[in-house]
């Protein structure tokens, strides 16, 4: 190897040097633009970055760098000042760079060759001379960090969107169901539009809380997750359903008016994307005559919705845990259950609510779909349906489990054998400790709650 | 273009002509080697530093090792430069008178102009040309000087009474300034040996020619220094500079005139002749180093508030070859 030869191949190596740490250096510098930004709009603005978004930021830093670099590597190298630092770095006292010089101006001189054979055995590690600077690794570094970093809160804000969002949330696990499938310009009605409203009124807190319980229910033993999750349907779709049937029953009771169009459109296309529980009593309701057969299939709805939380508090969950056991408990001498029987919370721990007639009927159907066994040898027993849990348990699912173990209802029995929702908020404490939360994530659920009831009245 | 048998040869003689300094003058080793740049560099030194340090024996050792004519000027006030340069007088040769060029004592490979600052600025200036342009003018005549050839100028840092300071323009000939300090204990039994033992100090032969001072001259302007530390040169002698964004701060404060280019110049050549005496054939890092200081003393100028506060020129050039790096 001459000095010729290790001037070009550092001249190369230069060049790639320097265009990777202005390559590096850029993406280091707009992928942590775009995280801040993000993050600062996260948290400053509640302004959630969704993951297609988060995906053109990246690949706009990314696009950034290696502009950055081929601009870089066209550039020629400072050659001599290149060779002068080879000099200092391998401790060659400025011969290399002096050769270089002499081969520039009298290559014919005797100097030139005794240059060369004093550096002879340096030639071999002329790549010494040129490491590949730690500004460009750690440049490299912090921005293949930032730009995932970047992924994550995308990821993570399209989590938030969804996790305070409306109705269009959907049922992550049975399909997804989303503001998307209902037609360009629909409203989904006055309550709702309502609920909208407050709830976007809500968003930023209620979207702070919820990350802040997902960090803390890390800390939780995947165990609890697990039984959690169990019995948890998508919880924020099922709050968001429950508030919106419970409005609309309310209203056709005052009104004693039948369904909007407007809102038998909504309740078409919930139907269309729910799974086959909720979606039968959906269409019992939007099938019935009267207002008085609406009402009754509403409070059917309601309490199928509220079941799982039900069968928790009251213990009878030990023989819906079990995943290959589902268990219809038949009433008299019907055959049919209802969609499904809240438990009243009576003496005992076993569920009373007595099924009505249709109700019975269309939950012997499900519960065929379903693989539900029956248990004949107690007739008196209420009527189950058994939904699957989820299959695994994501970041998501640990705060909707949470969420939907805290919430602070209490199904209140009637004089018909039914029961209803009640929400009372001055026995959130009690209820929360009941359901034995850890502490952190109890903390949050209350302060959730507390949020979306606007200070717990 | 210089063979490689002139660059090996003229080497030896530098070699022998450091030892045979060597024989007679202890210590002074800057001094020595400042000499010896500024012969390689057609240069010229100043040689600051009290009484009785062996500036003139050091001179002298030099002519004689290097076998040249030698002539010391002792300057004083009342010194004319005609007493330098020399003069027309009238002789008569065979019955005609005619103005015949009495060459005065600069007509000399090597110079000793002793005490200089005691001179009067004219006489002093005498000398400007012979120290820059190696030529002397009388009348309408111009005589060129032999080659080699140097001026070493003495001048005493204490008795500055009744002195006159050399001009910027004359200071900035010379292309370095050496102290001349005391010498060491060990340093002093040796000269005390030297000069009261057998029968005393004994100028060496010579043991080169002005040849291989000349052949020396011209290996050392091939001797490569590369672009880079070329570069750097530059921009120790730019930090100087008050003016400048790259000077330090004490710089800015306390200088009035920084380098000039003939600084960088000064630099660049008395590196390379650095280089070539020991040994190397390009110039290194510690080659710029060894001379910056003596390179740029003399002409970094301080301002008022320096001379008063009593601020070194050797500090302030310190401030600046720390704060300026190579790469």
């Amino acid at each position: 190897m001459t000095g010729h030869d290790v001037f070009e191949a550092a001249g190369q190596r230069a060049r790639w040097l320097r265009a990777l740490l202005v390559g590096s250096l850029v993406l280091a510098g707009s992928a942590i633009a775009s995280a801040a930004a993000t993050l600062l709009g996260r948290l400053c603005f509640d302004w959630f970055v969704s993951l297609s978004l988060a995906a053109v930021l990246v690949g706009a830093s990314w696009l950034l760098s290696i502009s950055a670099f081929i601009l870089s590597h066209r550039r020629r190298p400072d050659l001599p000042l290149v060779l002068l630092r080879m000099d200092y770095r391998m401790g060659l006292d400025a011969r290399l760079s002096a050769l270089y010089e002499l081969e520039m101006r009298s290559p014919t001189s005797f100097l030139r060759r005794r240059l060369e054979l004093s550096l002879a055995e340096w030639f071999p590690q002329w790549r010494n001379g040129l490491p590949v600077s730690n500004w460009s690794v750690a440049g490299l570094t912090v921005g293949v960090l930032a730009t995932a970093g970047v992924l994550v809160l995308g990821a993570l804000g399209g989590i938030s969107e969804v996790s305070t969002g409306d109705l269009a949330a959907g049922f992550p696990d049975e399909g997804v169901f989303s503001a998307n499938v209902l037609p360009a310009g629909e409203h989904l009605g006055d309550d709702v539009e309502n609920a909208q409203i407050a709830s976007s009124n809500e968003v930023g807190g209620l979207e702070g809380l919820l990350t802040e319980l997902g960090r803390k229910l890390n800390q939780v033993e995947t165990e609890d997750i697990e039984t959690a999750i169990e019995f948890g349907w998508d919880p924020e779709f099922q709050m968001a359903l429950e508030t919106w049937l419970t409005q609309l029953q309310e209203r056709l009771v005052r009104t004693e008016s039948p369904l909007t169009a407007e809102e038998r459109s909504v309740l078409a296309t919930v139907s269309a994307e729910a799974p086959p529980s909720v979606k039968e009593a959906l269409d019992e309701i939007l099938e019935a005559a009267t207002t008085t057969e609406v009402n009754q299939a509403m409070r059917g709805l309601l309490d199928a919705l509220q079941l799982p939380e039900a069968a928790e508090e009251e213990g009878v969950s030990e023989s819906m845990r079990a995943p290959e056991e589902s268990v219809s408990t038949q009433s008299g001498d019907s055959t049919k259950a209802p969609v499904a029987m809240p438990d009243t919370g009576a003496p005992g721990g076993s569920p009373t609510a007595q099924p009505e007639e249709g109700d019975a009927a269309q939950a012997s159907e499900r519960t065929s779909e379903a693989s539900v066994s029956s248990s004949p040898s107690d007739p008196t027993s209420a009527s189950y349906v058994r939904e699957d849990a989820p299959a695994s348990v994501s970041e998501e699912g640990e705060v909707r489990a949470y969420l939907t173990l805290g919430v602070p209802i209490e199904l209140e029995p009637k004089g018909d054998g039914t029961s209803s929702p009640r929400v009372d908020y001055e026995k959130l404490d009690s209820i929360l400790e009941s359901r034995n939360l850890p502490a952190s994530a109890a903390d949050i659920v209350r302060e959730y709650f507390e949020s979306i009831s606007e200070g717990g009245s | 273009m210089i063979t490689e048998k002139g660059f090996d040869s003229a080497f030896a003689a530098f070699e022998g002509l450091r030892e045979a300094i060597g024989t007679v003058i202890v210590g002074h080793d800057n001094v020595v080697s400042a000499a010896l740049i500024a012969l390689l560099c057609r240069g010229n030194v100043l040689l600051e530093g009290v009484p009785g340090l062996g500036k003139t024996l050091l001179v002298r050792t030099l002519a004689s090792a290097l076998g040249l004519t030698f002539s010391r000027i002792q300057f004083t006030p009342d010194l004319m430069p005609a007493d330098i340069i020399g003069t027309d007088i009238i002789t008569e040769e065979e019955g005609h008178r005619r103005f015949t060029f009495s060459q005065g004592p600069v007509f000399a490979h090597v110079v000793l102009a002793d005490e200089i600052n005691r001179a009067t600025p004219k006489t002093q200036s005498a000398l400007l040309e012979a120290m820059q342009e190696r030529t002397v003018t009388v009348g309408s005549n111009t005589y060129t000087l032999d080659e080699p050839y140097i001026v070493l100028a003495t001048q005493n840092p204490i008795e500055m009474e009744g002195t006159y300071p050399l001009p910027e323009a004359q200071i900035d000939r010379f292309l370095l300034k050496a102290n001349v300090d005391f010498p060491s204990l060990q340093e002093l039994d040796l000269i005390s040996e030297r000069t009261t033992e057998g029968a005393g100090i004994e100028l060496p032969d010579p043991v080169a020619t002005a040849e291989d001072v000349l052949e020396a001259r011209r290996a050392v302007f091939e001797i490569p220094i590369s672009e880079g530390l070329r570069s750097y040169v530059s921009r120790l002698v730019l930090a100087t500079h008050p003016g400048n964004p790259t000077a330090p701060q004490r710089v800015a404060e306390y200088v009035e005139y920084g380098g000039s280019p003939r600084a960088a110049i000064a630099v660049v050549l008395a590196a390379k002749a650095h280089a070539f005496l020991s040994g190397e054939v390009s110039v290194r890092p510690a080659d710029i180093e060894a001379v910056f200081q003596q390179a740029l003393h003399h002409r970094v100028i301080l301002n008022f508030r320096g001379e008063a506060e009593g601020v070194q020129v050797a500090d302030l050039l310190d401030d600046v070859w720390q704060g300026v790096r190579a790469v």
